[in-house]
Order: C-alpha cells, then structure tokens, then sequence
C-alpha cells in the first residue's frame, strides 16, 4: 500500500470511526444514566440526515445560498436543536412511562418505535422510499497534502465531531449539572437524596445524547452525499456495537469503541480483496469476541450482571 | 421538627410498617432500634418519599410531606447519610460535596459550608481530590455526613452509620454526631448498635415487625434502661 492510499485510508477510517463514536456516546450515556438500552438511536441519527436536507431546503428557498457558512451553521444548529426534541419526546414517552418495567420492554418498545421513527419518514418525505441526494451544506475547497487529495467535507466531519465529543466530555466532567449526570449514573438513588432531579437528568441526557447523534446523521450525509430512510438501523447497530466494545456506560470507552470499530472496518476494505461485502460483519466479529472474552468492555469495570 | 402520624407502609400487599407513629423533636438526639429487617430503613425511605405510606402522615414543620417527591423533600431541608455511606464512588470527595449542596444555588456559601467540613474532618481535605471509592469506610461516613450537611440541613438522618466500620472509627462517627447535635442539629439516628446510640440520644424507639414497641420519650437512666432491657431480649428471643 503506498504512502498516499494509506493516508487517505487513515482519513476514511478516522472519519467513519468518529462517526460511529458520535453515535455510540449516545448509546452509552442512555445505558449509563438511565439504564435503557435506546434502540430507537439509530433513528434519530437517520432523521438528523433528513432535518439537514429539509432545513436546507427552506433555507435556500428562503434566500441563502447553499454551501455558504452562515447556511451550514444554520442547518447544524437546527439538526442539534432536533435532535435535542426528539430526545426529550423519546424521554418523556418512551423512557419516562417504561421506568420500572423490565429492561427487556423497555428494549422492545424503543425498537418498536424506531420502526415507526422509519416509516413515518419513508412515507412523509416525498418520494421517500428512494435514497435522497445530499446537498453540499458547505462548499470548500479540495485540500492537497502531499499529492493526496483531500474530500474537505471529510476533514469538516472529523473537526466537527471532535468538538463535540470534546464539548459533550466537558459537559460531563467539569458543569456543575455533569456532575449531577455522573451523580446520577452511579447512584441514582442516593442521587436523589442529594436533592438532584433525577427526572431533569433524564431528560437533558436524552436530549443531549440524541443531538449528537442527528449530528451524526448530518455528517453521514455530507460525507457520503446521500441519504436514505432506512440509514438508522445499520448505525444503531454500528453505534451499540462501539458501545458495547468501549463497555457500556463508559463515554470514553465508546468513543475509542468507535474508532476501533472505523478503523477495523476500513482496514477490512482496503486488505482483504472484495473486502467492501464485509465491512458490515466486522462489528458484530468483534462483538462477539468482546462478550466471549471481555463482557464488560475494553474499559468496562464491571460484566453486566445477570439476573 | 419531624412527626409520623399513624403510617402505614407496604411493598406491594405487604405491610412493612403499621401504624407507625414517631416525633423527632427540634434539637433533639432521636434513635430508633431495631434488628434486622425491622422496618427501621423503611421508615427513612417514607420520610423520603421512596415509598409512599397507604395512610398515615409524615408531617415536617408541621407541613405533610408524603406523597412528594424526593428531591423536593431533600431540598426542604432533610439530609440524608444513606445506609451504606453511598458516596460517589467514581467522584473525588470535593466533587461529592458539590453534589451535596445541589440545593444550593449561592457559590460563596458552597465554598464556606466545604471549608467548614474540611476543618470538621481535616482527612478529608487530605484526600480533596482523591476518588471517593478508595477510601475506608470510616473516612466514606465522614464523607457521607459532610455532604448530607452542604445542603445546610435542619434534620439529619443517619441510617446505620456505624455499619461496618471498626470500633474506633465507631467512636469517632458518634462523636461527630454528639457535636453536630451540640450544634444546633436535630437528628434521627438508625442504629442496630443499640446501647451506644441510646446512650446519647434524648429519646429513643423500639421497632420491631414494623411496629413500634417499645419508647422511651425522657432522657433519664432509668427509662432508656428500661427500653434497652426490652431491646435485649428481644435480641435474646432471636437467637433461642
């Protein structure tokens, strides 16, 4: 492999793996404050896509020019603030009427509702059925390093997620509200006799969670310059796979999860001859490896216990 | 300061507490005993509205509190050290503290209240930024109380807080309780520890079965003998 294909592997892998890390933050904050597993997820990552294109329709139609900045801050904004709704709709009646039921309904009604999540946007967006072509939110100029061209939309992605994951870890570790989130997820019941609102962390980590991975969605599809309804499920499972290999409930072992699983997937491709047919495998090879041989995750303390 | 009227508590169909009544007088040492599976826990959780009582009240400064929720109850001044210390175990101890004082919202009354609990257990501003979950049981409890107190509580409740510690640090946990009471602190003690909690307490309950007992409401010799000679053989009536 020469020096240029595998710089512009590296790229691929670290876009892909910071991809699937966007999306399974949110898996492992949902598992470890709530204690749900959200497979409903992968749909919102799907409908972040589909609000981009939407928004950045009425937004040209409405005088901006597509592929200026202020359109592309506009379109992330309002991918986030979507993402962040439909976190707390999911939260106020999926998670919040589940609470106390067994795990397993719980599990069975977010996939349940991811199915309607897809066809409510199948059948709701015109011609829906059929992929959709994404616009160029954000028109820059190819980069050129050492004779190996760049996609910038890919640098774009990189950069945009590493600061949100980074803005998502800061949130965690250093506000006063992270705190109550870490509270919360290793007691939630002394938690509550802090006098923290278990209910208010809730929802901001529903909110929080699902607006990092409409980003993602958004992502997708400008790096890939199409989308299609059906997108959320292979990035759920994607997205729990990199959870459950960083351990679930640790955020920066899914982040890690996620580059492993991106960068696994782009070294299948690139190695293995006809290697496309099996990027998809790769993450469920390496989920069950990691429940055979570590249940509890590259940096889970502690296996899921079972009943 | 803190009043259950005739409560009745069940898990499901059980009944765990029956026709409980109990008063916690302001400025007052008020212990409750009980063996094992008592209801003494129980209790604490309908004062804190875990569990909500099938009837009866749970009346604090006069106000009925059950049916609320938690967090609101925490934060109308009730602290808690949980059975069990359940600190944060993944946070440091200052970090625990914060979380204490989440009722709280005045940033230079936060940093007063954490440095009077560093000058109250000089320990634990040793270990500020040390992992909660590291530290012995004994310096765990004195971590538990410090944060029950950042919430600038006016009845504190202690559920076991000599569980599982060595006879020392024991000492030094009532120790710290005694003062806080000199201090102005109305308190409601959970001990399986019987003799040593009654020996400081202003008034004390027997619990047994979810019912209470037995009581001693004066604080003379002769009637906390009294109750802690029904404590014994109730203790005694187990083993044989």
């Amino acid at each position: 492999m020469s020096g240029e294909v595998f710089f512009q592997q590296f790229l691929n892998a670290l876009g892909l793996g910071i991809m699937y890390a966007l999306i399974a933050v949110g898996f492992t904050l949902f598992f470890g404050v709530i204690e749900v597993v959200n497979f409903a997820h992968g749909e919102v990552f799907m409908m972040g896509a589909f609000v981009a294109l939407i928004v950045s329709g009425i937004l040209v139609a409405a005088g901006f020019t597509m592929g200026s900045l202020p359109l592309f801050v506009a379109v992330l904004v309002a991918v986030l603030i979507a993402g962040g709704i439909i976190g707390v709709l999911l939260e106020k009646f999926i998670v919040r009427p589940m609470r106390g039921a067994p795990d397993i309904m719980t599990l069975l009604i977010t996939l349940g509702i991811s199915i309607v999540m897809r066809e409510a946007v199948m059948l709701l967006v015109p011609n829906g059925r059929n992929p959709q072509p994404f616009p160029n939110l954000m028109d820059l100029d190819s980069i050129q390093i050492g004779g190996v061209l760049i996609k910038p939309e890919a640098i774009l992605s990189i950069v945009l997620s590493a600061i949100l994951i980074g803005g998502l870890a800061y949130i965690i570790e250093k506000t006063t509200f992270g705190r109550y989130i870490r509270a919360t997820a290793q007691d939630r019941e002394a938690a509550m006799m802090m006098g923290i609102n278990v209910k208010k962390v809730f929802i901001v980590t529903l909110a929080l969670g699902s607006a990092l991975g409409a980003v993602a969605g958004l992502m997708n599809g400008l790096s890939y310059g199409i989308i299609k309804f059906d997108m959320g499920f292979a990035a759920s499972i994607k997205g729990f796979a990199a959870a459950v290999v960083g351990g679930l409930g640790n955020v920066y072992g899914a982040i890690a999860g996620g580059l492993l699983l991106g960068f696994l997937e782009i070294l299948v491709v690139s190695v293995i001859p006809d290697g496309s047919s099996y990027q998809d495998i790769v993450s469920f090879i390496i989920v069950i490896m990691c429940l055979v041989f570590r249940p509890a995750g590259i940096f889970g303390e502690r296996a899921y216990e079972k009943v | 300061m803190l009043t259950l009227v005739n409560v009745y508590t069940a898990y499901g169909s059980v009944p765990v507490l029956k026709n409980v009544t109990l008063e916690v007088p302001d400025g007052q040492i008020t212990c409750l005993l009980g063996s094992n599976g008592a209801g003494k826990s129980t209790t604490i959780n309908t004062i804190l509205g875990f569990v909500k009582p099938k009837a009866g009240q749970v009346l604090f400064r006069g106000k009925d509190i059950s049916g609320k929720s938690t967090e609101s109850i925490v934060r109308s001044g009730v602290g808690v050290v949980p059975e069990g210390r359940r600190v944060f175990p993944k946070m440091t101890v200052e970090e625990n503290l914060f979380v204490g004082a989440c009722a709280c919202s005045d940033k230079t009354r936060i940093k007063e209240n954490i440095a009077k609990a560093y000058t109250m257990f000089p320990r634990l501003a040793e270990r500020r930024t040390q992992n909660a979950g590291t530290m012995s049981g004994g310096e765990q409890q004195m971590l538990a109380i410090s944060r029950a107190l950042m919430g600038e509580p006016e009845i504190l409740l202690l559920d076991e807080p000599s569980l599982g510690l060595a006879p020392l640090v024991v000492n030094d946990i009532f120790n710290t309780i005694k003062q806080l009471n000199k201090d102005g602190m109305t308190i409601l003690l959970i001990e399986q520890n019987g003799a040593k909690a009654l020996e400081m307490a202003d008034r004390g309950y027997l619990m047994q079965k979810g019912e209470l007992i037995a009581s001693c409401t004066e604080k003379t010799a002769e009637a906390k003998e009294k109750l802690m000679t029904v404590y014994l053989n109730q203790q005694k009536g187990k083993e044989a």
